[in-house]
């Protein structure tokens, strides 16, 4: 067994749009910790890691014994996630110590540790010393102190080379889709600016690498990675404070010929001559300065120095060399800062109009933010100075500890008595969009191909600042909750699988709830994040359901989905324990009765109803009873189904009105009852609801589904494209256009053991969008292995490519069905799994044209899904549709014989023999039931077997 | 008892009345091109035939409790008189009135009668906003007959008609009840039949204030220990009333054992007050024969489609069918409360349908004036 070691963890970032890569503080402690300490240290960024929290644990798992974790909360927009985060390494590690760090760490550190608290530990400030004090008083048997205050390395040479290496497991993936690369080259800001948070991490002390340090570790990258694919930020909070240690470190750069596509940082605007602004040109780079202001009075509030007119001026120099020498450049804006005014606003963007537009071109661009109160900064460190002297009005100390809406938190304050939140959110919109518009209409990049990543900024830019994102940031200033403080702590991981969307929606509506109160209890939180409704309903329907705008059924049918609110105000009353035994009177999709199951654990018991008949009825004695539906009142005779004490949650009122989510606690032959809310959920039919028809259900467990769903529609156009040869699986279609991107596509094909699942992917996912980020991020089974997810990344970026001249002829419905079609399959189907002991499962036939006479069929949930072409004749469709669902019967009758697994659709490969016979046994099977069962369909069925030969 | 016998009888001893209430439900304020636009009132009895006609209706009914109402009952002149005969015919006599015609000495005469209760209108707890909707200045006339009547000893009942125009007066209303020593209240939502379908768009009330009248009734009902029941139906579908076991909700009686038989004064019978249709005419023929009319019966099993497969089809019956007939011709139409329920735009579209007429919306003055 391994030697315990340090694991530090980055929880990630939301919105991870520029997809870095890096973590330079880590992987610099981590070559510290292993240098001075000798411990072993893993590097965990769930941005790259993937998967789910199952995944998570068994990763963390493989990666111990653990010493100690390290989990930074490098920011406040982190907090709570890193809290949840942290809850849930707590439960998989009681005895592990648990330390974190990072600015809002370093800023308020009794945010992090407190009774209670997952955290064990706090560092404050940079990492290396004082974790190296963790370790080295773990190792010796000692107890850790609660916080570690900060202790600064003033000769940054004395760290070890970047150990890049500790981020090996993910660099395949980051040269894949990373794009911007982050490295420190120094640390720390002299400057006091008012709003920044820096002061709290690293003080006002800078301190560098020496240039020839500098040069190297760039120079050592460059070994680890080609440059020239990233965006390399220099992310040091002040790039170059020291002239001459900026000259020698771009001369390095220049001479060692190390340029990526380009470099980024922030840096000051008062130093540079003519000669510097060529020297950043030569060595690829593209500066930000931060201007915050165009008021003298308000660069004096900022502390951005007293010399503000001359600050001011350096900004002019600045964009006259850039446009000059070609230096591509951006400052930052600041609206709002505490003591602003209507008329330092107005000198702002006067000053900016004249930097900006006041010529034909500009090499530099804007980027406007509001005021966002950091903790850590001066403003939040002497906030009642603020309130007293300017009359700022900050309705949100402790915005991060929302789980919602943080972002806009942070920014609703009143800057003074003569600018409120109002005053500024307007201002900006209609002063800066202009602006943007103008600076869009201007701007001159480097004429390289980086200048798109400079034109997605000036685009997202101005795209905060549209008419709607206006209107919606002053509708959350009248509607916005107040803060609750810190009273939900989770214990179960949110932000990861990001890239995700299903899984960002569903995070999204759960931390809407917490932040709203909604949501309170940890276990239905996690029940909630952890069971994804798209297993259980399509994907439309669950991303409905979570926008509170569930489908509404047809009168008296039971709904697919409640609005989610209404779902967790109802579980939260419900609030059924471990142990208990639950029944879903109202099941449609199985959805609630996966939730009830994640609450009430192994030990428990759940009953889902799907087809309760005329009666709302059910036999035992439950616990607990879900009914998803309104009823006019309560049905007596559900009473004694209850235990004494048992609890049914449900909607009892009006039908054409909200009725009353009530729960309802049996006590003796009568019930008491509690209102929760008003809430408006369908009603339901049959006896004991409100229509005295039985209810209308959603598909039966044999009923077949016939749809058209954009996904498997075009994920099968694309594929028809590709010339397979000998191959089983090809439908080429050589009609088709030639794409540029079908010889990649098919290249990576041929080179992946894996590519039957490309042939079936597509049937999981109802939109084009599920399909290519699944692709993108969560490939499927059979293509997670590097030639895989080669494959899947080349899949998805040709059905991106072809997505538009799809559409152009794209008809969503489907093709009217033969008479009678879906009734003989049905009853086939029945007649088929009879025998099997079961009922058939649901079956989904989903109309794809491309697949022609062909067909693909796959397992999603308890659901049978067929692929196939509904424009073919009834009676092929029908003989398609049958042979695909002979397969899961036959299927495992030869696999129990054979050894061999891999299956492959080549002729002539190891797989193919695999192949051939479960096709033959299918096919056969399906002759010799047709022949008993339907004898009619024998010719049709020959002419089936010979048109697929 | 045989199948004709009923319990009740409601008695409309004359068409005429000094009030003008755009909600009245008086079929005989409709237009002559509305769904009730036929009926024509006829020449009133004299005293000696209407007192007849009175006795009749007791014997072959049976019933044991008339109601005397109008038009306004009390512009008679011969009412007293005919109230003193009603009393000496059943044990139980009510009357409802506008509230302008009961001096101290009509009181004391109702009480020396054995009335056993009168039925007075309060639309707001304010003398402005009630007479605005009465169309008449009565506010102060109706507190002095609810006072007149408590002085001697005659039980009072006030009726609320819910209307868009005096949401939120219902509290007063039952303050000012508890001043005027009346411990009944009958919360009437507006049911339009008559000339009142040319005011819904401007008059009907919204599911929601029927819910914070409910409310009310129960919170201030209990407080307050006045007792309070409905006597139009509230549909179920629209409003949860199991919320409310303080306040007597009913449905339509129309076709149940214990009709609202309505007898006006020209002899004319009717299934109930806001009906058209005339069953027979009770001094040319005899009850059981026009108690065998199938009006009732027919009424009971026409239902508006959605209603059918409701569960409360039988008992509820669709709300106030007589108002979807007065207003929709229809009597399988939702009747205007739920069908504006269901779709609050229908309210401006129903113009369309329906003419509406201007009229006091209950915004026009301060409420408090």
């Amino acid at each position: 067994m391994r030697e315990p070691g340090v694991l530090l963890i980055s929880p990630g970032i939301i919105k991870w749009t520029d997809m870095d890569f890096g973590l330079p503080h880590m992987v610099s402690m981590a070559g510290w910790l292993e240098r001075e300490v000798g411990v072993r240290v893993e590097i965990l960024d769930l941005n790259y890691e993937g998967g789910d929290h199952a995944h998570l644990a068994r990763r963390i798992e493989a990666l111990g014994p653990h010493l100690v974790i390290g989990l930074s909360c490098f920011s406040s927009f982190d907090y709570r996630r890193v809290m949840a985060l942290a809850g849930f390494l707590k439960q998989l590690y009681p005895d592990t110590p648990l330390v974190t760090g990072g600015y809002h760490a370093s800023a308020l550190p009794d945010d992090l540790v407190f009774d209670g608290s997952p955290f064990d530990s706090v560092v404050m400030g940079e990492g290396e010393l004082p974790m190296q004090r963790i370790v080295e008083t773990l190792l010796g048997g000692g107890e850790i102190d609660r916080i570690y205050p900060s202790e600064l390395i003033q000769d940054l040479d004395a760290l070890p080379m970047y150990a890049w290496d500790k981020l090996d497991r993910y660099w395949p993936r980051a040269t894949d889709i990373g794009r911007k690369f982050q490295i420190f080259l120094s640390r720390g800001c002299p400057y006091h600016c008012t709003f920044c948070m820096e002061r709290s991490k690293s003080g006002y002390q800078w301190r560098a690498y020496t240039p020839e340090r500098a040069v190297a570790e760039l120079e050592r990258l460059s070994t680890y990675t080609d440059l020239g694919q990233w965006v390399i930020n220099v992310a040091d909070p002040l790039f170059g404070f020291k002239r001459r240690w900026r000259r020698e470190v771009l001369e390095g750069i220049v001479a060692k010929g190390l340029l990526p596509r380009s470099y980024w940082t922030l840096t000051r605007s008062d130093d540079l001559d003519r000669e510097d602004v060529q020297l950043l040109s030569r060595a690829r780079f593209a500066i930000g300065i931060g201007l915050e202001s165009g008021s003298p009075t308000m660069l004096e509030k900022m502390q951005k120095g007293n010399t503000t007119q001359k600050y001011l001026d350096a900004v002019r120099r600045l964009s006259r060399l850039a446009n000059e020498e070609g230096l591509t450049w951006a400052s930052n804006l600041i609206i709002g800062h505490p003591g602003e005014t209507p008329e330092t606003m107005q000198e702002t963007a006067d000053f900016v109009r004249e930097i900006f537009l006041s010529g034909p071109q500009t090499r530099g661009w804007l980027s406007v933010d509001p005021f966002r109160l950091y903790p850590g900064s001066y403003v939040h460190e002497v906030i009642d100075l603020y309130e007293k002297r300017d009359k700022a009005r900050f309705f949100h100390k402790e915005w991060w500890k929302s789980w919602y809406s943080a972002s806009f938190r942070a920014e609703h304050l009143d800057p003074s008595d003569t600018v409120d939140f109002e005053h500024r959110v307007r201002f900006m919109h209609a002063t800066y969009a202009p602006i943007l518009d103008g600076i869009r209409d201007r701007f001159v990049g480097q004429g390289r191909e980086v200048d798109a990543v400079w034109s997605v900024s000036i685009e997202g830019q101005r795209a905060m600042l549209t008419d709607a994102s206006r209107d919606r940031t002053l509708e959350l200033g009248r509607s916005v909750q107040p803060d609750r403080g810190a009273s939900t702590h989770l214990s179960v991981p949110v932000g990861l699988q990001v890239r995700d969307p299903r899984v960002r929606q569903r995070e999204e509506a759960v931390r809407r709830l917490l932040d709203h109160g909604v949501l309170r209890t940890e276990d239905l939180v996690e029940a909630l994040l952890q069971v994804p409704p798209e297993r259980f309903m399509s994907e439309a329907t669950a991303s409905a359901m979570l926008q509170e705008a569930p489908p509404l059924p047809p009168e008296g049918a039971l709904p697919e989905a409640l609005a989610f609110h209404t779902l967790a105000m109802g579980l939260e009353a419900l609030e059924p324990a471990m142990g208990s035994t639950v029944a879903d009177l109202t099941a449609r999709t199985g959805y609630v009765a996966a939730l009830l199951e994640h609450l009430v654990g192994p030990e428990g018991r759940v009953v889902a109803v799907r087809a309760p008949g005329r009666e709302l009825l059910i036999d035992g004695s439950f616990d607990r009873l879900w009914i998803g539906a309104a009823l006019p009142r309560f049905p007596k005779r559900l009473v004694h189904v209850l235990t004494e004490g048992g609890r049914a949650v449900t909607a009892l009122g009006p039908r054409f009105r909200p009725q009353d989510l009530v729960v309802l606690t049996r006590h003796g032959d009568d019930v008491s009852e509690r209102i929760v809310a008003r809430v408006r959920v369908p009603v339901y039919g049959g006896w004991g609801g409100w229509l005295t028809t039985p209810p209308v259900l959603g598909p039966e467990r044999s009923e077949v589904r016939f749809e058209r769903w954009e996904g498997p529609a075009l994920a099968a156009h694309v594929l028809a494209h590709l010339d397979l040869g000998a191959d089983a699986a090809s439908h080429h279609d050589p009609t088709l256009p030639q794409r540029p991107w079908a010889a990649p596509l098919l290249d990576a094909y041929r080179a992946a053991p894996g590519h039957l699942a490309l042939q079936v992917v597509g049937l999981h996912h109802e939109t084009v969008k599920g399909l290519v980020d699944a692709l993108r991020f969560d490939p499927p089974p059979g293509l997670t292995d590097p030639a895989g997810r080669v494959l899947a990344q080349r899949f998805a970026e040709a059905i991106e490519a072809e997505r538009d001249a799809f559409f152009a002829a794209w008809v969503p419905t489907v093709p009217a069905l033969a008479d009678g079609l879906a009734a003989t399959l049905a009853a086939l189907r029945q007649a088929l799994w009879k025998p099997q002991g079961r009922e058939a499962p649901p079956l989904r036939v989903l109309d794809v044209p491309a697949l022609g006479p062909n067909g693909r069929a796959t397992q999603v949930g308890p659901e049978r899904r067929v692929a196939t072409s509904l424009t073919e004749a009834p009676e092929h469709v029908l003989l398609q549709v049958l042979h695909e669902e002979m397969h899961p019967i036959t299927d495992p009758i030869v696999l129990a014989e054979r050894k061999e697994r891999d299956r492959s659709t080549r002729v002539g490969s190891p797989g193919f023999g695999l192949h051939a016979e479960l096709e033959t046994v299918a096919v056969q099977a399906t002759e010799a039931f047709l022949a008993a069962r339907s004898p009619q369909l024998i010719p049709a069925f020959e002419r089936w077997c010979a048109r697929l030969a | 008892m045989p199948a004709h016998h009923i319990p009740r009888l409601d008695f409309e001893l004359t068409p005429a009345c000094d009030h003008k209430c755009g909600h009245c439900y008086n079929v005989w304020g409709a237009d002559p091109g509305d769904p009730q636009g036929s009926f024509e009132l006829q020449p009133q009895l004299p005293t000696p035939e209407l007192m007849a006609l009175m006795t009749k209706a007791v014997e072959q009914t049976q019933c044991e409790h008339l109601t005397l109402t109008g038009g306004e009952p009390l512009l008679r002149k011969d009412a007293l008189q005919l109230v003193k005969h009603a009393t000496s015919l059943v044990p139980s006599v009510q009357i409802i009135t506008n509230g302008s015609h009961v001096p101290e000495s009509t009181a004391r005469f109702l009480a020396d009668c054995g009335v056993r209760s009168v039925q007075l209108t309060l639309l707001a707890g304010t003398r402005a906003l009630h007479d605005e909707l009465k169309g008449a200045v009565c506010f102060d006339d109706t507190c002095r007959a609810a006072l007149n009547l408590a002085d001697a000893g005659v039980p009072t009942q006030c009726c609320f008609v819910a209307m868009d125009a005096n949401r939120g007066e219902l509290e007063r209303v039952m303050e000012l009840c508890l001043v005027l020593g009346i411990r009944q209240l009958v919360y009437n939502r507006m049911s339009p039949t008559g000339g009142a379908i040319h005011h819904i768009a401007r008059l009907m009330p919204t599911p929601e204030q029927l819910d914070e009248d409910l409310d009310t009734l129960e919170r201030v009902g209990r407080a307050y220990g006045i007792a309070a029941a409905t006597a139009m139906p509230i549909p179920p579908c629209l409003v949860r009333t199991e919320r409310y076991p303080w306040v007597q909700l009913g449905f339509c009686s129309t076709g149940t054992e214990s009709p609202n038989i309505v007898v006006d004064g020209a002899a004319n019978v009717r299934s109930c007050n806001l009906a058209g249709g005339v069953l027979g005419n009770l001094v040319e023929q005899d009850w059981e024969e026009i108690h065998a009319n199938p009006y009732q019966a027919e009424f009971k099993r026409n239902l508006p489609e959605m209603c059918r497969e409701c569960a409360y089809a039988t008992s509820c019956q669709g709300g106030c069918k007589e108002s979807a007939f007065a207003t929709f011709g229809d009597h399988t139409h939702p009747e205007p409360l739920v069908w504006l329920a269901m779709d609050p735009e229908r309210r401006d579209r129903l113009r369309a349908r329906v003419p509406q007429k201007p009229g006091p919306t209950g915004r026009s003055g301060p409420r408090d004036a």
